[in-house]
C-alpha cells in the first residue's frame, strides 16, 4: 500500500497474548507495517502475555521489546515497557530500569488483562515513579464499558499527574467512547488519544476534529490484531478533514509527542 | 451465636495481610463470628500480587492448606488458587493445589487474571482439575465484565462435563439474575452463590423459583462485608424451610462431600 503521507504508528505489540491467543514476532510486524505503508512505529508488549516468573517473565518480555528496538531502530524508534500491577510494589524498579536504563519512552497499560483496575492504588504507585522520568509518556488502553480500564478510571490518572503525558489508547471505540473522549479532552490537556480499533461509522475522525482539533489524535493500528490491511488507517485516509489535519494525525503529533525526527 | 447450620461458600482471606487485619484469618473469623457464621468455605483473595509469578501462587495455595489445617472446625473446606497467566506450570499448580494439599477446588476471579473464563489460557487449568475427582471451581461472573461474562462460564461447564462449577456473586443485578436462570437451564453442573447479590425483587424467592433450591448456595463475600446482609436475605425470604436449610448450608456440604464424609 502506498500513500503520500508520512506515517508513524503509535500502537504494535509484539510477543504472544494468552488472553486473545494472537502473537506478532519481529518479521510479522515488519511485515505488516510494510503492507500498510507504516514508516515506523512505538512498539509495545502485547498484552496479557504468560508471566509463570512474576516480575522476571516481564523483565524477559521487556528485554524482547529493547531488542527489537535496537534491531531496527528505524522502524521502532521509540518503545514502552510492561510493568505488571499484580506485581506490587516489587515490580517498581522495572520502571526505572526500562525508562532510566533501557531508553524506553514509558509504559503501557492494558489493565483488562492486566487485574487491577486502572485507578488502583498500585497503579498511581507505578505511575509517580513513571513521573520521576522527565518526558514519559504513559499509554493505557480503555473501554468504556469495562470495569477496569473505563475511559474515568484513566483520567482519574491523568488529573492526577498532570506533568506526565498521557495516551488514552483505543479512544474512539464506539459512540458511547467517542462521546466521552470529546467530553473528557478537554479538561484533561496532558491526555492525547490513539485512534486504533475505532468505530467504523457515524464519522469519528471528522467529529474529533471538528469538535476538539487534529493536535491530539495520534494514528494507531494495533498490528499484530489483523491479518494484513488495518483499515483503521483507511478511516483517517478516507475522512473528510483538512489533509494538514491527516498528516497530523497519521504521523505528525506522534513524532512531537515521543520526538521522533523526521 | 454461631448457626451450626450455616456452611458460608464464599470466605476469601488475604493471606499477605497484616495479621489481624480485616481480611488476616483471624480478621474473617471474627466477621464470622459477628455475623452467626459457623462454617466456610475458604479461599485465597484472588487479587493476591504474583511478583513471584508461580512461586507467588504457590505460596497462596500452602496458606490455605495451613489455615484449614488450623482451623478444620470452621474451614472444612479450602479452595484454592491457579493463574491462567502462568501457562503450563500454572496448570501443574492446580493440581499440586488438587492433589498434594487436597483443596477441594480452585477459585478464579478472570477479571483479575486477566483472562476469559474460556479462554485458551483457561483450558490447560481446568484439563488438570479435571483428573482429580469431586473438584470444584468456583468462578466469578459479572453481568457486564468481559471477562467473566456469565456465558463463559456456560461455555466451559459445556466443555467439562465432569467439572462442577460454583458461579460466585450469581445474581447481582437482573441482568445478571436473567443470565443465571439461562446458565442453569443449560448446564446441570454449576451452581449459584448469593455473594453480592441484589437484595431487591425477592432474588431468593426468584432463584427458587428458576433455578431450584438445590443448586442454590449461600456466601457471604467475607471480608469485603461487615455484616452479611446476604445471610439475613436468606433468613426472611418466603420460601420452604427446607429449602432455606438447603441454602444455607445442606447444599453446599453435598456439593463438596462433607455429608459423605460424615457418615
Amino acid at each position: 500500500m502506498t500513500n503520500h503521507y508520512d506515517i508513524v504508528d503509535v500502537h504494535v505489540h509484539l510477543g504472544a497474548s494468552a488472553a486473545l491467543s494472537v502473537a506478532g514476532g519481529v518479521d510479522d510486524l515488519l511485515r505488516k507495517l510494510d503492507v500498510n505503508g507504516i514508516g515506523c512505529a512505538v512498539l509495545s508488549p502485547i498484552p496479557g502475555q504468560e508471566d509463570p516468573d512474576g516480575i522476571e517473565s516481564t523483565r524477559a518480555v521487556n528485554d524482547a521489546i529493547a531488542a527489537a528496538r535496537d534491531a531496527h531502530p528505524d522502524r521502532f524508534p521509540r518503545i514502552l515497557a510492561a510493568v505488571e500491577p499484580r506485581h506490587g510494589a516489587p515490580a517498581l524498579p522495572e520502571v526505572d530500569r526500562t525508562v532510566g536504563d533501557l531508553g524506553f519512552s514509558g509504559l503501557s497499560f492494558h489493565n483488562d488483562f492486566q487485574g487491577f483496575p486502572a485507578d488502583h492504588p498500585t497503579m498511581f504507585t507505578i505511575i509517580e515513579r513513571l513521573a520521576a522520568h522527565p518526558s514519559a509518556i504513559a499509554q493505557l488502553h480503555s473501554a468504556i464499558h469495562s470495569w477496569l480500564e473505563a475511559p474515568f478510571q484513566v483520567g482519574k490518572l491523568a488529573a492526577a499527574f498532570p506533568e506526565l503525558r498521557f495516551v488514552n489508547a483505543h479512544a474512539l471505540m464506539d459512540p458511547t467512547q467517542t462521546s466521552y473522549t470529546l467530553w473528557q479532552a478537554p479538561q484533561l490537556p496532558n491526555m492525547y488519544f490513539d485512534t486504533c480499533v475505532s468505530q467504523k461509522y457515524g464519522f469519528p475522525i471528522e467529529r474529533v476534529v471538528a469538535e476538539l482539533g487534529d493536535d491530539r489524535f495520534m494514528f494507531g493500528s494495533d498490528i499484530p490484531y489483523m491479518r494484513d490491511r488495518c483499515l483503521d488507517l483507511d478511516l483517517i485516509l478516507h475522512a473528510d478533514v483538512p489533509d494538514e489535519s491527516k498528516r497530523r494525525i497519521l504521523g505528525g503529533n506522534a513524532r512531537r509527542l515521543f520526538d521522533i525526527p523526521e | 451465636m454461631p448457626d451450626p447450620t450455616v456452611l458460608d461458600v464464599h470466605v476469601h482471606v488475604a493471606f499477605d495481610a497484616p495479621t489481624g487485619s480485616a481480611d488476616s484469618v483471624e480478621g474473617v473469623l471474627r466477621t464470622m463470628d459477628a455475623n452467626g457464621i459457623d462454617t466456610a468455605v475458604l479461599s485465597p483473595s484472588p487479587s493476591y500480587e504474583t511478583p513471584l509469578g508461580v512461586r507467588s501462587t504457590a505460596a497462596q495455595n500452602d496458606a490455605a492448606r495451613r489455615a484449614v489445617d488450623a482451623w478444620p472446625d470452621r474451614f472444612p473446606v479450602g479452595l484454592g488458587v491457579a493463574e491462567p497467566r502462568h501457562g503450563r506450570r500454572g496448570a501443574d499448580e492446580a493440581h499440586r493445589a488438587l492433589t498434594e494439599l487436597g483443596l477441594s477446588g480452585l477459585v478464579f476471579d478472570n477479571d483479575v487474571c486477566g483472562q476469559p473464563i474460556d479462554g485458551d489460557a483457561m483450558r490447560p487449568l481446568l484439563d488438570a482439575a479435571a483428573t482429580v475427582p469431586g473438584a470444584v471451581m468456583a468462578v466469578f461472573t459479572m453481568a457486564y465484565s468481559v471477562l467473566r461474562s456469565p456465558f463463559r462460564l456456560g461455555v466451559v461447564a459445556r466443555r467439562n462435563p465432569s467439572l462442577r462449577f460454583v458461579s460466585f456473586n450469581a445474581f447481582m443485578d437482573i441482568t445478571h439474575e436473567a443470565a443465571s436462570v439461562d446458565l442453569a437451564e443449560r448446564q446441570p453442573n454449576i451452581w449459584f452463590d448469593l455473594a453480592c447479590a441484589k437484595t431487591q425483587l425477592s432474588t431468593v424467592e426468584r432463584a427458587v423459583q428458576q433455578i431450584g433450591a438445590d443448586r442454590i448456595l449461600f456466601g457471604s463475600a467475607i471480608p469485603d462485608v461487615a455484616r452479611s446482609h446476604h445471610l439475613e436475605m436468606v433468613r426472611v425470604a418466603d420460601i420452604d424451610d427446607d429449602d432455606r436449610a438447603l441454602i444455607l448450608g445442606g447444599n453446599a456440604r453435598r456439593l463438596f462431600g462433607l455429608e459423605e464424609a460424615a457418615r
